[in-house]
This record gives C-alpha cells, sequence and structure tokens, in this order.
C-alpha cells in the first residue's frame, strides 16, 4: 500500500526536521512527502528541503493553516494521505498499523490514532498525557473522503480548523476509528497554555460551533421540505 | 433581594454571530446557540445586572427566571453577589421567549485539539521564550 504524506509548516524550523525524519523512518516509507510553507518568515522551506530530496515543498504567501493543509493535500498524488503538523511526529510502526486497518476499513474511514504528549525542550518521552488523537497528526485518509468533505476552512485566529472538517466528515456518515496505542508524539510547547484562553484564538472555536449550528439548521430544512 | 452573576471561569467564552450568540464550554467542548431575547439576557447576566430585575412584567419575570436556572444547570454561570453592584438594571423585551439550544457533537474533537500555539509572529510552535 503506498501513501503521500501532507504538512502544513509555518514558522516551523525548529521542528520540522524532526517531523520529517519521523515520517521517513516509518517501517512502511511514504511514497512522496510534500510540505507546504505557508508564508514562514524563517528557514522552515530551506530545512525542510535539506532533509530529504524526497521532500517536495512548496511556498506560498501566509494563508492560514487550513488551507495550506489543503493545498498540500491536494499536491499529492497516492489514494491514500496521512497528515501530520510540523511539530509533531510520529513512532516507526504508525503508519503500518494505521494502513493495515484503512485497508480493512470501509472507504470512507478516517483512521487515527492515539497520541502523547512531551513537552519541547525536554526529554521525557513517557510521562506525558495520553489522549485519543482526533487532530492532524494521527489522521490517515483516502483521498476521495478530503474531496467528499471539502477543502480546510480557517477559522478567525487560527484555532479549530480541524474540528471543523473533522465534523464536517463525521455528519456526511465517514467512520471515525482510533487505533488503541500510542502512534504519535504530540508538541506541547511551554508558555502555550496561556493562548488556549486567548480571545482572539478562542474566536476560531466559537466560529467553528456557529457553522455547526448553521449546518444542522440547514439539515433540519431540508428535512421540512421534504 | 437581588441576583448577580457571572460567566463561570475563562472556558466560557461566547460570540454574536449576526442574531445568534454561541457560547462554548472549552473544557467541556460543549456549546450553545441562544436566540435574539437569550442573548440579551446573557449579556445583561455576565455584566452583573441583578437578574430579578432583567424583565418588564411578571410573566416575563418567571422567564428571565428559568433562563438563569438553564444557565446555571449548564454551569455557564456562577451567583456573584458581590461583583456589577453599581451595573445598570435594563428591562429586556422577552418576545419571542428566550431559548438556548446545548450541543454536544463538538465534543471529542474541541477536548482533542491540540493547544499548540499559531501565533502570528511566533508561528506553530511558539518557542520558549527561554530559547
Amino acid at each position: 500500500m503506498t501513501y503521500s504524506v501532507a504538512i502544513a509548516a509555518y514558522n516551523a524550523a525548529e521542528t520540522i526536521a524532526e517531523t520529517l525524519q519521523s515520517v521517513l523512518s516509518q517501517t512502511v516509507p511514504p511514497t512522496e512527502i510534500v510540505v507546504v510553507d505557508d508564508g514562514s518568515e524563517d528557514a522552515t522551506a530551506e530545512i525542510a528541503r535539506e532533509v530529504s530530496p524526497d521532500v517536495t515543498v512548496l511556498t506560498q504567501p501566509n494563508t492560514g493553516c487550513g488551507s495550506a493543509c489543503t493545498r498540500a493535500i491536494r499536491a499529492t498524488t497516492c489514494e491514500i494521505v496521512a497528515t501530520v503538523d510540523a511539530d509533531d511526529f510520529w513512532l516507526p510502526g504508525k503508519m503500518q498499523r494505521q494502513l493495515d486497518l484503512l485497508e480493512a476499513s470501509d472507504d470512507r474511514t478516517l483512521v487515527f490514532a492515539k497520541h502523547r504528549q512531551f513537552h519541547h525542550g525536554t526529554p521525557d518521552m513517557t510521562s506525558g498525557a495520553v489522549r485519543p488523537g482526533l487532530t492532524r497528526s494521527d489522521l490517515v485518509f483516502r483521498r476521495k473522503v478530503f474531496e467528499e468533505v471539502g477543502p480546510i476552512f480557517d477559522p478567525p485566529g487560527g484555532r479549530g480548523d480541524m474540528i471543523d472538517w473533522l465534523a464536517r466528515a463525521r455528519e456526511i456518515g465517514c467512520p471515525f476509528k482510533i487505533i488503541d496505542d500510542v502512534l504519535v508524539m504530540r508538541r506541547i510547547i511551554p508558555g502555550s497554555l496561556s493562548f488556549g484562553r486567548e480571545a482572539t484564538k478562542d474566536a476560531g472555536y466559537l466560529a467553528v460551533a456557529h457553522r455547526a449550528i448553521q449546518r444542522r439548521q440547514a439539515r433540519n430544512r431540508d428535512r421540512q421540505d421534504q | 433581594m437581588t441576583e448577580r452573576y457571572k460567566t463561570a471561569g475563562p472556558d466560557i467564552v461566547h460570540e454574536s454571530f449576526g442574531g445568534d450568540l454561541v457560547v462554548l464550554n472549552l473544557r467541556s467542548g460543549q456549546y450553545f446557540g441562544l436566540n435574539a431575547s437569550g442573548a440579551a439576557l446573557w449579556s445583561a447576566i455576565i455584566e452583573g445586572q441583578d437578574a430579578t430585575a432583567l424583565s418588564a412584567d411578571d410573566t416575563t419575570r418567571q422567564m428571565a427566571s428559568d433562563f438563569v436556572t438553564q444557565l446555571l444547570d449548564h454551569e455557564l454561570i456562577v451567583r456573584d453577589d458581590l461583583a456589577g453592584e453599581g451595573a445598570p438594571t435594563a428591562s429586556i423585551s422577552l418576545v419571542p421567549p428566550p431559548t438556548i439550544e446545548a450541543y454536544d457533537d463538538l465534543s471529542d474533537l474541541i477536548v482533542a485539539d491540540p493547544i499548540h500555539d499559531v501565533d502570528q509572529n511566533a508561528g506553530w510552535p511558539k518557542l520558549p521564550d527561554a530559547q
């Protein structure tokens, strides 16, 4: 089974090499890796190119994580696509496990795994919290599912893009399957917790919730019309 | 006897979208849609206005009181009789009656969403200040 990896990156010079190495070190390596550098002001694009000639780097002016990720996914060619944030990394058997599950599942299934959090700049990779990984870094899917759900929407403030996309996928009946093992390491940046309650960032979550309400109202109207 | 309230901590956030008000509990991932009357009551309540004096007559007073109870049941507000003593009390039209709809279809996704910083200047991730 072949697969592509799509990565959106913005000012990720400190972390993207580790992310890419973890992709290249998979027991089942990818056929292609596409990085979309979303207008970084640092050396993200250069570093990504230096990691391996197998990494394709596309650059663009800053548009937001969702649209950069959409471009990265659409620039890949394999039937199966995996995404990862430019600061997280995969454990070596991650893709093998997920490809096996995807192959045994309905075509529209979104396959996830659990991830363990770790703190940037510390060597501790074992004591962080383990979570069911309903995030971009855990996700593998078939390309046709992506086009059925549509492009990733960028909420104001930049947070919640994947909540919106995954919610839309679930609403049209795409099954979610989460492998019950830690296959991904999710980086936590010291100081970022305080950003979690910053009004301009939280606006994204609120916009995503409002979009969900609007979709529900539209579905109810459709039902009444029938 | 006055009754004053405030939002139940920094996890409770809200925003107006046209006529709709959305309130979100970031910790639980549960979110709420309020109609225009509900939105007007919400704004007055979290400003610390006296919740017993928000409505014009006995019928709407009961409506407002029931709405406050719903907000308390959803753990969106907490009693705060010390705050807002000076806040003006407004009389709010409750036509149509205030409604609040609770949704939890995004809860697992919101709770799982990375805390990664996507600050415009700092990028993803924001590096520790020490570095």
